[in-house]
């Protein structure tokens, strides 16, 4: 009981009238931009972060919880109405999705996609509840194992995003670079920083974060001219029973999918959605059906998705580590905050730490009410060009960056890291270790540098700890099967595509039947 | 990778050449955007090697303020090095994977996804966690840019130059108003009226916004006195 006593204590700090407007408005604001052609949760989160900071710590880490929930849900309604993904993850909803769009069933598709980003969510934050216990064994880690596992944490990030294991060891190089910008925390030596006054306290982390994943995807998106309209009609949005009936199932899988994928630092997202999707297709007694609109290929996979949205928490909540790029970025708001997530924040601020959770639980309400009703008010924003919409967005976006401490510095250094960020994007260098080490950065050093001390400088001391040694054992064993992983992978890209079989399972390729039924979705150009 | 049971040889020598055939396939798919980014990255983790052993390695026993920067620095110099070699193994081998249903098959997107999804499908009840390889282009999602967008992102770069250059000079109100109407004349191609007017009335509305919620927007010219805001 005293966990759901603890809950209650969160609730009360943050049942009140105005968090409870931030967690709307955090929402709405998510929504809005994550139904932006292209933006996921963590470009989403990044822009937003700014405003959040604007309204003081609790509410400022309720409003980012909301914003993280309406930009997965914005995600959604891009997936469904014009097969375009917010995030990767959100692919396998397409698959269906798109289908029932189609077939004018837009609006059932994204209400199954609420109920079950309702459901995952809601039963992953049980399950966090009692995860949270084991954040007072954290405690017993040392400053050594810290070090370890954040190292284990940053190569499971490494080795399981971007096109190659290289990339993602410079994109994690480069955050600790810019971390490392500034006074050194020992000693007091400038590092870095050029002479520069302004770079003496180090380079903003949200105007970094700001350039590298709202910046880069804009000018993405507006150099490939991402046009996305829809002009169909989406339905109704209300469910029969039988649709609920069919897809209870899948909500009860992609739940305990979604759960455990998320406990896996760096665990890939859309690796869970296509492993639900996977699933409910093998259990379906019509299998055929998949890829044609079949209810359980949205309701699975968002279910999966929301329930690891929720579980990627634990580790960042129990450990203090970081487990995807939207997580740093929730870190950095938190440290932002004066916070350090992890087993001390449930002892010294325990307000904050249950706060932060019910205020999981108040989102996903919020997400619910909201998004069945106001659907057709996102989707009037699809009709709005896309272009205007991104330059609405720069503007605020130079606006967010001035204010974040009323300097045009922070405008520049958003300007920079955007070009750099879209630059490595087109060189497929992923941005997720970037944005880990870039939090993470000064607690790795100041660990490495603590237990060489302690050592008087022998590197010897990094390997004093048994669960440390496991930990380094762990991330060797990682990157040796990301080698030979690769070497298999570049085997079979060797191999013809037209010697594959085009389906294994034998479902017919949607596309393949295109022009027999009348469009009625959107369409995406580039 | 499926092994060849016509293949006599021993396991350690086919493994030999299925390596040295992965590094042909590496080198012949070597991008020059990638090795131009090598050359950079490796010029750049030069210097910083060298201002981090500057700053020193040590203070007697305990580690200086330089060791970690140069313990990093040394590992990139070493990333970029097997970066400029190998070309990161950036061979393009995402056709089947999701990010080619933004620049692949327009018409049919869902074919994409389906191929994806059979691919993760067939693999991960071999290796388990195959699916990962869709994941592995999510960072990396690639819109294709043409000429025109190009161009697009070459003003969008230059015209930033305005907040840069005017916010604190003459103030959010007229700096913001030219930028983002500038950007949805040339951007957007709105009507001249509708995007100047457009930016006008809705700086006018965020600066009074964020004085309401006690955030001060540079205003030199005090525009918003002036106007009664």
């Amino acid at each position: 009981m005293d966990v759901f006593n603890e809950l209650m204590l969160g609730f009360s700090h943050i049942l009140t009238f105005q968090i409870i407007l931030y967690a709307v408005l955090g929402c709405a604001l998510g929504m809005l931009t994550g139904v932006l052609p292209g933006f996921g949760p963590a470009a989403a989160t990044a822009l937003l972060l700014p405003v959040a900071f604007l309204v003081g710590p609790t509410a400022s880490i309720v409003m980012i919880a909301a914003i993280y929930y309406g930009s997965m849900y914005g995600g959604t309604i891009t997936s469904v109405l014009l097969n375009v993904p917010g995030e990767v993850s959100s692919v396998a909803t397409c698959i269906d999705g798109y289908q029932m769009t189609k077939r004018g069933q837009a609006g059932k598709a994204l209400a199954i996609a609420a109920i079950g980003s309702f459901v995952g969510g809601t039963i992953s934050i049980f399950a966090m509840l009692f995860a949270s216990k084991f954040a007072s064994l954290a405690l017993s880690l040392t400053y050594l194992d810290v070090f370890a596992f954040s190292l284990l944490a940053l190569s499971l990030v490494v080795m399981l995003t971007g096109d190659s294991m290289i990339k993602g060891l410079v994109s994690a190089a480069l955050g600790l670079f810019v971390g490392m910008v500034g006074l050194d925390n020992f000693t007091g030596v400038p590092r870095f920083t050029m002479g520069s006054l302004s770079l003496f306290d180090g380079i903003n982390f949200v105007a970094v974060v700001m350039g590298i994943f709202g910046l880069a995807e804009i000018l993405e998106s507006i150099g490939g001219q991402r046009v996305a309209d829809f002009s169909g009609n989406i339905g109704s949005v209300l469910l029969k029973w039988r649709d609920i009936r069919d897809t209870l199932g899948s909500m009860a899988r992609g739940t305990v999918i979604g759960f455990f994928f998320g406990l896996v630092p760096g665990s890939p997202a859309a690796a869970c959605s296509f492993t639900s999707y996977a699933v409910e297709k093998r259990v379906s007694k019509t299998p055929e059906r998949f890829g044609r609109g079949a209810i359980q290929g949205v309701a699975g996979p968002e279910t999966a998705n929301n329930a690891l949205g929720i579980s990627n928490f634990i580790p960042l909540l129990t450990l203090g580590i970081p487990s995807s790029a939207t997580m740093a970025i929730l870190l950095g708001a938190f440290v932002i905050n004066g916070l350090t997530p992890g087993p001390l924040l449930f002892t010294q601020h325990p307000e904050i730490a249950w706060g932060f959770i019910a205020s999981l639980a108040l989102s996903n309400v919020i997400l619910l009410i909201m998004a069945l009703p106001l659907v057709r008010m996102w989707v009037s924003v699809l009709k709005i060009p896309t272009l205007t919409l991104y330059a609405i967005t720069l503007g605020f976006m130079t606006v967010g960056a001035y204010t974040v401490d009323t300097s045009i510095f922070n405008v520049a250094v958003m300007w920079i890291a955007g070009l750099i960020g879209f630059a490595l994007r087109r060189l497929k260098v992923p941005m997720a270790p970037a944005a880990l080490t870039l939090v993470l950065g000064p607690m790795l050093e100041g660990n490495f540098r603590r237990a060489l001390s302690v050592n008087h400088g022998s590197f010897t001391g990094l390997f004093t700890s048994p669960t440390a040694d496991i930990a380094y054992g762990l991330i060797a064993a990682i990157v040796l099967a990301k080698i030979f992983g690769a070497l298999r992978r570049d085997h079979v890209v060797r191999t013809p595509i037209r010697e594959q079989p085009e389906d294994p399972s034998g479902t017919e390729i949607p596309g393949n039947t295109a022009g027999q039924e009348q469009v009625r979705g959107g369409t995406y150009h580039n | 990778m499926e092994i060849n049971t016509q293949d006599k040889r021993p396991v350690s020598l086919r493994w030999l050449s299925r390596g040295l055939m992965v590094r042909r396939m590496i080198r012949t798919n070597r991008h020059t955007g990638d090795r131009i980014a090598a050359a950079i990255l490796l010029a750049v983790s030069l210097v910083l090697l060298a201002m981090s052993i500057h700053y020193q390695l040590f203070q007697g026993s305990a580690p200086g303020p330089g060791l970690f920067p140069a313990i990093v620095a040394g590992i990139l110099v070493l990333l970029s090095v097997l970066w400029l070699i190998t070309g990161a193994g950036s061979a393009s081998k995402s056709e089947t994977t999701v990010s080619s249903a933004h620049n692949g098959d327009r018409e049919h997107p869902e074919r994409t996804a389906v191929q994806s999804l059979a691919a993760t499908d067939s693999r991960s009840s071999v290796g388990g966690s195959a699916a990962t390889d869709v994941e592995e282009s999510a960072d990396a999602e690639m819109v294709s840019i043409d000429e025109a967008g190009a161009r697009r992102i070459l003003f969008v770069i230059g015209w930033t130059a305005i907040p840069l250059v005017f916010l604190e000079r003459i103030g959010y109100l007229l700096t913001i108003t030219i930028y983002v109407g500038g950007l949805l004349l040339v951007i957007a191609r709105t009507r001249p009226w509708v995007g100047l007017l457009g930016a006008l009335v809705g700086a006018a509305l965020t600066e009074v916004g964020a004085d309401r919620l006690g955030i001060t927007l540079p205003d030199p010219l005090g525009l918003l006195q002036v106007f009664g805001l």
